[in-house]
C-alpha cells in the first residue's frame, strides 16, 4: 500500500460518518446518502494529493451528490420493498425517539436545496462563502435558501427555531 | 430551541453503515481504472480524428491522378513517335524481347522525309549484348539528369552508322541513338534525345495469326509498322541463341513510307520489302524462320505451300502459300531447319481482323500457339 492511500484510507475512516450523516440530512434517506458518500469519496480517490483541502471537497461532493440522488429519475432509482410498506408510528417510549421521527419528517418536507444550505450552515458551520462554495452557486442563493429554510422549518415545526450565535459570529468574522 | 443541536438530532441514530473504507478504495480504484481506461480510448479517437479521419476523407474516389505504371508485356510497345524541330522518331517498327527499334527522319521538304538514323531502346532488365557497347565513349554531358555518351564508329558498307549516342532514363531503360553518315549533328542527337520519353505500354498487335511452329520455337520480335503486312521472327529456343535488334543498319523503307503514307495501305504493298529483312539484312539467326503475311494475293499461290531456295540470300529457301485469295504468306529459313517444318508453317497462317481496324487485332502474343510464348 502506498503512501498516499494509507492517507486516504485514514482520511475516510475519519470523515466517513459525518459525511454520512450530511449526506442522509440533505437527501433523506440512508442508502442514498451511502451511495452518495461513496461516488463522491471514490471521486476524491482519483484526486487524492491534487486536492487543497479534502474535507472541504469531500463534504461538497458529497452534499451534491445527495442533492443530485433526490433528483435521479424513478427508473435509475432502486425501489426497495420496505418503501412500499407505510410506517406504523407508534409513540416510543424513549422521547429523543420520537422527536427525531418528527423532525427527520419536517426536514423532508424543507426542498432539498434549501435543506442542503441549512445542514451545512447549521449543522457543518459554514459561512455564506463557503456554503456558496460548495454548492456552486451565489451567496446571495444562499442566502435566500436559508431565510427560506428557516422559515418552512418554523412553520412545519410550530416551534420558535433560534440559530447558534456562536456560529452566526463566526460567519462574520469570515 | 437550537437548529444546529436539532440537526445534530436528527442524524443521530444511524444504521450500521453498509460501505466499509475498503469499499470506498476499491470504488476510487473501479473509477480510476475506467477513466484511464476512457483516456486511452479517448486520445485514440483524437488520434484517428487528427491523422485518420483526414487522410479518409482527402482520398480521392478515383484511382491516384499518376498511377504506377503498368506492368509491361514482353511485345507492348514503350515509346511514340515524337518531333523535335524537323526531326521525327518513329513509332517502334520492331518490337524484340530484348529491344525495340524506331527510325529517325528529317524532313527535307514538307511530308518528305530522309532516313538519318535511328533509335533502339533497352526496357529497364534488359542487358544490351552488343559488342558496341564496349566501344571507347566519350562524354556527352547529362540528359534528363543522367550521364550520356557518345561512341564514335568505323563505317562499312553494312553499317551506316558512325556516331552512337547513349544514355539511361527515370526508369531504368536505356536507349543507343545513331546517326547514319553523319546526317545527325552531335547537339540535334543530344536534342532528340533530352525529348525523348517512355509512355504507357501499348500491345504491339499483328494482322494475322501462326496456328503452328515448332515446339522448339519462340516467338522472338516482330515488324509491326505495317498495316497491310507484317513479319515475325522465331528461333530455337536455346541459350546460345539470342535476339537483338541493332541501330547501327539502315533500312531506309520505314521512312520512306512516312513520305509515303498510302505505300502501306494499297492493297499490294509491293513497294516494300517482304517480309521484312531483320536489320543487317540478314535471315533469321541460326535455326530461326522469319514468317510474312500480307493482305495481297499473289498469282500461282495457294493453301499448299511451295517451297524453293530464296535468291536474295545463300543458303536460304521460303515456302509460300496463299491462305485465302486475299492474302499471302512467306516462311523463311535456312536449310538447319526442316523444309516439313516450313511447309507446315506456311499452312498454319491466316489474315485475321479487318484492315482499318489495328485495335481489333490480336496481340503478337495472341497470334502465336502457346508453346512459342516466351514469359518474362
Amino acid at each position: 500500500m502506498s503512501d498516499k492511500e494509507a492517507e486516504f484510507r485514514e482520511f475516510v475512516g475519519g470523515q466517513m460518518e459525518a459525511l454520512r450523516g450530511l449526506a442522509y440530512l440533505t437527501c433523506g434517506d440512508w442508502q442514498l446518502a451511502e451511495d452518495a458518500v461513496l461516488g463522491a469519496l471514490a471521486r476524491l480517490y482519483g484526486k487524492w494529493g491534487r486536492v487543497e483541502n479534502p474535507q472541504a471537497y469531500a463534504r461538497s461532493a458529497v452534499v451534491r451528490a445527495a442533492i443530485d440522488e433526490t433528483r435521479r429519475p424513478w427508473w435509475r432509482r432502486e425501489q426497495s420493498h420496505g418503501d412500499a410498506m407505510p410506517d406504523i408510528v407508534a409513540r416510543d417510549e424513549i422521547l429523543n425517539i420520537d422527536d427525531r421521527v418528527h423532525l427527520r419528517q419536517a426536514l423532508l418536507r424543507v426542498p432539498v436545496k434549501h435543506r442542503a444550505v441549512l445542514v451545512l450552515r447549521f449543522l457543518e458551520g459554514l459561512s455564506v462563502p463557503q456554503t456558496a462554495a460548495a454548492l456552486r452557486c451565489p451567496e446571495g442563493t444562499v442566502k435566500a435558501y436559508t431565510s427560506r429554510g428557516l422559515d418552512t422549518l418554523r412553520r412545519i415545526l410550530g416551534a420558535d427555531l433560534s440559530i447558534d450565535e456562536r456560529l452566526e459570529a463566526r460567519h462574520e468574522a469570515v | 430551541m437550537k437548529l444546529s443541536d436539532l440537526l445534530e438530532t436528527a442524524r443521530e441514530d444511524a444504521p450500521a453503515a453498509r460501505y466499509t473504507v475498503d469499499d470506498v478504495v476499491a470504488a476510487g480504484r473501479r473509477r480510476k481504472r475506467r477513466r484511464n481506461t476512457g483516456w486511452a480510448i479517448a486520445a485514440l479517437l483524437a488520434v484517428f480524428a487528427v491523422i485518420g479521419l483526414p487522410q479518409l476523407i482527402a482520398r480521392p474516389a478515383a484511382p491516384p491522378a499518376t498511377p504506377p505504371p503498368p506492368k509491361a508485356g514482353p511485345f507492348d510497345l514503350l515509346f511514340s513517335s515524337y518531333r523535335s524541330g524537323d526531326l521525327r522518331v518513329g513509332d517502334p517498327e520492331w518490337v524484340s524481347l530484348t529491344n525495340q527499334l524506331a527510325s529517325i527522319g528529317r524532313e527535307v521538304s514538307p511530308g518528305v522525309y530522309r532516313s538519318v538514323g535511328r533509335l533502339v531502346l533497352y526496357p529497364a532488365g534488359s542487358v544490351p549484348q552488343t559488342f558496341w557497347m564496349s566501344h571507347p565513349k566519350e562524354p556527352a554531358g547529362a540528359i534528363n539528369g543522367h550521364e550520356a555518351s557518345f561512341m564514335p564508329l568505323g563505317r562499312s558498307a553494312l553499317i551506316k552508322a558512325d556516331t552512337l549516342l547513349t544514355w539511361r532514363n527515370a526508369d531504368g531503360s536505356m536507349v543507343l541513338m545513331a546517326s547514319f553518315e553523319n546526317r545527325l549533328s552531335r547537339e540535334e542527337m543530344v536534342r532528340l534525345a533530352t525529348a525523348f520519353r517512355t509512355t504507357s505500354p501499348r500491345p504491339a498487335r499483328l494482322p494475322f495469326a501462326i496456328s503452328w511452329v515448332p515446339s522448339t520455337m519462340r516467338l522472338v520480335a516482330v515488324d509491326v509498322s505495317r498495316p497491310e503486312a507484317a513479319t515475325a521472327l522465331v528461333t530455337p529456343d536455346r541459350p546460345d541463341i539470342g535476339f537483338e535488334l541493332e541501330p547501327l543498319y539502315e533500312q531506309a523503307q520505314f521512312v520512306s513510307a512516312w513520305s509515303e503514307p498510302g505505300l502501306n495501305s494499297a492493297p499490294q504493298p509491293i513497294g516494300l520489302s517482304f517480309p521484312r529483312s531483320t536489320p543487317g539484312n540478314a535471315s533469321a539467326p541460326s535455326g530461326g524462320i522469319v514468317i510474312g503475311v500480307q493482305r495481297s494475293f499473289v498469282s500461282g499461290t495457294g493453301p499448299t505451300p511451295k517451297c524453293a531456295p530464296w535468291s536474295g540470300q545463300h543458303n536460304v529457301r521460303q515456302c509460300v502459300a496463299a491462305p485465302d485469295a486475299s492474302s499471302n504468306l512467306v516462311a523463311r529459313a535456312g536449310h538447319d531447319v526442316p523444309q516439313a517444318d516450313l511447309e507446315r508453317v506456311a499452312a498454319a497462317g491466316r489474315i485475321v481482323g479487318t484492315p482499318g481496324d489495328p485495335e481489333a487485332w490480336p496481340t503478337a502474343r495472341e497470334s502465336f500457339p502457346a508453346s512459342a510464348w516466351v514469359e518474362r
